[in-house]
């Protein structure tokens, strides 16, 4: 017989070893682990995707627009404006008094200024035929804003490569002020040589951007709300969770979900389109929690047993009971879980009359933003903030098939059905997923930019 | 112990063997560790897994000046093992300061018990007191560390592990005896 102390029971306890399956376990682990490790490597293609696709959009987007428009605004117009002024001392040099230096483009003053105002009211013509975007800056009674070639490369006849660099310069309210700039444009003798041709070309151009516009499908801004019934899936994949997550899933029923949508539209072909924007929504659900509180408490009894053992001992032991106490208690909530992020898409429309056209689209969308509202119940059965439980930022991926009918010149209603699906969990565990599957209407309008 | 931080050295470089071999020397601890406070053998093999998983995963947050390997490995298996009680909504703690009398084990437990037989003991205490036992007398754990842990207070736990050492010391004489009294037979 020996006496046991706090150190004894301790090298006993520890002291205890029992075989287990440690190769089958440590499979597990293993598997585990490069799960994990694998999981963390996708969600940061994932995100480096996403961020790359998304500079690279708005890069595009911004810029292009931009060459575009100085290719219209400024290179065309201003290379055309003086070739017309060289037209005319093309024209001058026919009639035998051909400037044999640039100083004597000044003499030639008068032709000038008649053949501006004839090749501006032509631009203007043509540029209004077109429904090009060029800003005609100059004009005869009123110069405003003109920028003047400082170089022009020209190879061949009426080839232009790369844009011409530019002085911008502010001149009076008088044409005369430009004519008598024209001196200051080197290689002006050049344009002599290549004009003749210029105009025409000048004329090709914009017939064929005319063209080209009208073959496509105009850019578009789209405003567009949505309203879906959510069915959310629980799926553990560790069985001490599963009670836990039973528990959850019988106290949450699925409401409704809402959400808002921003987007740019940015045509790549004739009916497909690139989709870009945000997205606002919340998804309701309601929590009703019936749970009990069991407390349990050991008293003592009145009774007592008397007992003899084999030795002729005799043992008192008092008699105890437990006494339980069970309070229920039942609770309804109505959860919100708001998400705000970034959409990334395509889109692909079928004209089917004047008026009406199909659309099918696909749209990932990124969350970085993702916080919840409500209660739910925590690892120890306890109502708790369900915001702690969710994380922080989500994936989904939706699909959505539609009509569009045409209100008016610019404006459009659309009108269709998507169907919105979770990719990453709205849980923050990894044992945990959570997903949830929306099926709904969509709603809005759209702006076709030309 | 300088093999241990070895290895470990290759564990926080993401080495796979290494792993292994830090699993192969600390396996059998830490499953004793399991199995202290985890009854259900499919409960006891999820925080055993989950213990490795965190130690592998989140291998950075060791800290070699706070205290040993070891004990670190010791202390994420026992919040594991805690964590699913919680789930399992097994620890029921009561948080009142019971009258029973306390007596103090070092002076009133006597047994020739084996190390098997007192660990079998062990394990029959409920969930709650087993905890507490476990938490005190073998991880070493102070009552404020404890109520901490387990969100009671200290006075509770000490009330607890009093009514836990009573249980328990009335278990071991009983079997104490029974066991005398088949070697007399």
């Amino acid at each position: 017989m020996r006496q046991l102390n706090n150190q004894e029971y301790k090298d006993a306890l520890k002291s205890v070893h029992k075989d287990f399956d440690e190769t089958g376990l440590w499979q597990n682990i293993e598997s585990q682990v490069e799960k994990k490790q694998r999981k963390n490597c996708w969600v940061w293609i994932v995100r480096s995707i996403l961020s790359i696709s998304t500079l690279l959009f708005l890069w595009f987007v911004v810029f292009t627009n931009e060459e575009q428009k100085a290719h219209f605004s400024e290179s065309n117009t201003i290379v055309e404006v003086a070739s017309d002024a060289a037209i005319s001392m093309t024209d001058n040099s026919n009639s035998g008094s051909q400037p044999s230096k640039l100083e004597n483009v000044s003499t030639s003053k008068e032709i000038i200024s008649s053949r501006v105002k004839q090749a501006t009211s032509e631009l203007a013509t043509i540029e209004n035929e077109s429904g090009a975007l060029s800003e005609v800056s100059i004009s005869t009674g009123n110069a405003k804003h003109q920028n003047i070639v400082e170089n022009v490369v020209i190879v061949g006849e009426n080839k232009i490569i790369g844009p011409a660099q530019y002085k911008e310069k502010k001149f009076g309210t008088n044409y005369q002020d430009t004519l008598q700039s024209l001196p200051q444009i080197e290689h002006l003798q050049l344009f002599l040589e290549a004009t003749p041709r210029l105009l025409s070309r000048k004329r090709a151009v914009f017939q064929a951007i005319k063209e080209k516009r009208q073959s496509m499908t105009p850019s578009f801004f789209s405003v567009t709300s949505q309203l879906s019934m959510p069915a959310t899936q629980y799926e553990v994949r560790r069985a001490s969770d599963a009670s836990w997550v039973s528990d959850a899933a019988n106290h949450t029923v699925d409401l409704y979900s809402l959400g808002v949508s921003v987007n740019y539209g940015l045509a790549l072909t004739d009916n497909f389109t690139m989709l870009a924007g945000l997205h606002v929504g919340r998804r309701t659900n309601r929590v009703n929690i019936s749970f009990q509180d069991i407390t349990t408490k050991t008293v003592e009894t009145d009774s007592a047993i008397y007992l003899i053992n084999s030795f002729g001992e005799s043992q008192f032991y008092k008699g105890e009971q437990i006494e339980t106490t069970t309070l229920t208690s039942t609770i309804q909530n109505y959860n919100h879980l708001y998400t705000l992020g970034i959409s990334l898409g395509g889109q692909y429309e079928m004209q089917l009359t004047d008026k009406v056209s199909c659309y099918g689209n696909g749209v990932l969308h990124y969350n970085p933003i993702q916080f919840a509202k409500g209660i739910a119940i925590n690892e120890e059965a306890k109502v708790d903030e369900f915001s702690q439980f969710t994380s922080g930022q989500s994936l989904a991926i939706s699909c959505g098939l539609g009509m569009n009918y045409r209100l008016n010149g610019t404006t459009d209603l659309t009108a269709g059905f998507r169907y919105l699906s979770d990719i990453t969990s709205r849980y923050n565990s990894e044992f945990i997923k959570v997903t949830s599957q929306s099926l709904g209407m969509e709603l809005g309008l759209r702006f076709r930019l030309r | 112990m300088l093999r241990l931080q070895h290895i470990w050295q290759k564990v926080l470089k993401g080495d796979a063997n290494a792993q292994r071999k830090l699993y192969q020397m600390t396996s059998a601890e830490i499953m004793n560790i399991c199995r202290r406070y985890l009854s259900k053998q499919e409960f006891c093999q999820d925080a055993f897994q989950e213990t490795y998983i965190k130690v592998f995963t989140k291998s950075a947050h060791y800290n070699s000046k706070k205290g040993t390997l070891s004990a670190w490995m010791a202390k994420v298996a026992v919040n594991e093992c805690l964590q699913i009680l919680r789930k399992q909504k097994k620890l029921v703690l009561l948080d009142v300061i019971s009258d029973v009398h306390s007596p103090t084990t070092d002076e009133d437990v006597i047994s020739d018990l084996s190390a098997e037989e007192i660990y079998a003991e062990v394990a029959r205490l409920a969930d709650g007191y087993r905890t507490i036992f476990n938490l005190y007398v073998v991880e070493g754990y102070n009552h404020n560390e404890i109520g901490e842990m387990l969100g009671i207070s200290p006075v509770s736990s000490r009330s607890q592990l009093s009514r836990a050492k009573l249980i328990l010391k009335e278990a071991i004489r009983k079997k104490t005896k029974t066991v005398s009294y088949e070697a007399a037979q």
